[in-house]
């Protein structure tokens, strides 16, 4: 039950309420990332939140 | 994972609730035709309400509340007449529209019965299924899917299960279950008990695709040793939203349906068609019909068989399964947008659209995408499923098998078995 606690409860790109009157938020998981496919019942949007505890980038090739 | 309150609207299915309201927008069957010629009327439940069920002397059905307007006694005990079906306890009578049309013991100038309706859905026949509607004016066309008006012989199987649609119709978007359930357990089964499972469904996956379309939601994989040129994979096979699965390759055709009674059953139907090529369809009379066993005299769960080994998942999941438990991975990401699928038609219903599936023109046929050539397994996909599915449970299951053993042999398919007649 403590997947609860950092559900996401607005859109990304409206800032409206994502509940049960207005969208999903479903959690899933890829490997080791936590991710929420969230869907926006006010302005349609779609798309995964991730939450990030370490960002790592890529290790260019040295010269 | 959801939030308890998500997964309490994607699965309560009563009158006035959000998903409720959305499947109210479609037709259900609720019988089959064969039921009511024995005798005209029966009680029948979907989406949660009681309704009775009549077929009329000219041919058609009626559907309406169960209890009579006038002190509740059940309609399902009411006698069938020409115009309607009249109560058994004082006689009030109801046409289909359910407008009373006669009370009996009231004085002749009485206008009373005028201002009595009962609620009535509509009721049509279709592929010897009784299909109802239960929504608003005006009714969408019943949908004639390819599999309930193509020529071939028919099988109906069916059952009641004691758990939610809901998660009957998430494992129609999850394809890995199907080299796991059907493929690594049955393996096991048959290593432990002493029987041969079908390798045909021991493939493993290598990629799967979920595309949604004007009735659903196509369903592709790619198997090992498969290319993307398989018919897995080019044509795949749809989710009718919201609650059948259209199946098969190999001549077989089957509409899986699973008609949401209420929250937590569910009547569980197997529609097929066998049409294998190269040999003529015998005529059928009347459809066989049959209800298939998943529990044994124990208490167990029979799982040597494919749709036993699919009820199993699905009911010991318990009635409603506790989705603010579960951990989905990346192999559930087709159960994540059937999710959001209903979701988004919820609104539309919400909305006054029309959601996604439901038909408004008059046709002959809507054709589904299905696979020719089912997981690269030839006739045998077709009697393995015979033998090892459900079917196992048909009354004409040696008839069913012959028909594929011949038009594999018509065919010049190497058959490796004698074939019977």
């Amino acid at each position: 039950m403590n997947h609860l606690h950092d559900l996401p409860r607005h859109c990304p790109d409206c800032g409206a309420v994502i509940d049960n009157e207005s969208g999903i938020a479903t959690e899933y998981w890829q490997a080791d990332r936590r991710i929420y496919h969230v869907w926006c019942g006010s302005c349609g949007w779609a798309g995964d939140i991730v939450r990030v505890r370490r960002m790592i980038g890529p290790d260019s090739p040295d010269d | 994972m959801l939030s308890q309150e998500q997964n309490d609207q994607l699965t309560r299915v009563g009158p006035g609730t959000p998903m409720g309201e959305l499947l109210r927008r479609y037709w259900y069957p609720i019988a089959l035709a064969s039921d009511l010629d024995g005798f005209p009327v029966k009680k029948v439940r979907l989406l949660g309400e009681d309704l009775a069920l009549w077929k009329t002397p000219e041919g058609g059905y009626g559907v309406m509340q169960e209890k009579c307007p006038h002190r509740h006694a059940s309609m399902a005990y009411g006698v069938v007449e020409p115009g309607g079906l009249r109560c058994g306890y004082h006689g009030w009578k109801f046409d289909t529209a359910g407008r009373c049309v006669d009370q009996p013991a009231e004085p002749d100038d009485s206008t009373f019965k005028d201002r009595i309706e009962g609620f009535a859905g509509k009721a049509q026949e279709l592929g010897g299924l009784v299909f109802v509607y239960l929504g608003p004016d005006p009714a969408p066309e019943l949908p004639r899917y390819d599999g309930f008006v193509m020529d071939g012989v028919r099988d109906i199987g069916h059952t009641m299960l004691p758990c939610s649609w809901l998660q009957i119709m998430e494992n129609a978007v999850d394809p890995h279950h199907v080299e796991w359930l059907h493929g690594n357990y049955f393996r096991f089964l048959g290593e432990e008990k002493g029987f041969i499972a079908p390798p045909q469904f021991q493939k493993r996956h290598v990629k799967t695709a979920f595309d949604l379309f004007d009735h659903g939601i196509v369903k592709r994989r790619v198997l090992e040793g498969q290319s993307e040129e398989s018919d897995d994979w080019r044509i795949g096979h749809p989710l009718v939203f919201p609650y059948q699965m259209w199946v098969g390759g190999n001549g077989v055709f089957q509409m899986q349906i699973r008609v949401p009674i209420d929250d937590d059953r569910t009547w569980f139907m197997l529609y097929t068609v066998h049409r294998p090529s190269g040999i003529d369809l015998p005529e059928q009379d009347e459809i066989p019909s049959y209800v298939f066993p998943w529990i044994d005299e124990d208490g167990e769960h029979i799982v040597d068989y494919i749709e036993g080994q699919d009820i199993m998942a699905w009911v010991t999941q318990g009635p409603i399964t506790d989705r603010t438990a579960e951990h989905l991975g990346t192999s559930d990401v087709g159960i994540v947008q059937l999710r959001k699928l209903f979701k988004e038609n919820i609104a539309a219903v919400q909305e006054d659209r029309d959601p996604l599936g439901v038909v408004r023109e008059p046709h002959d046929v809507i054709e589904l995408p299905i696979e020719g050539d089912k997981f690269g397994a030839g006739y045998s996909f077709a009697t393995a499923w015979i033998d090892q599915g459900s079917m196992r449970y048909s009354p004409q299951k040696a008839f069913l098998r012959d028909l594929h053993v011949q038009a594999a042999v018509a065919r010049g398919e190497q058959v490796l078995e004698e074939v019977e007649s």
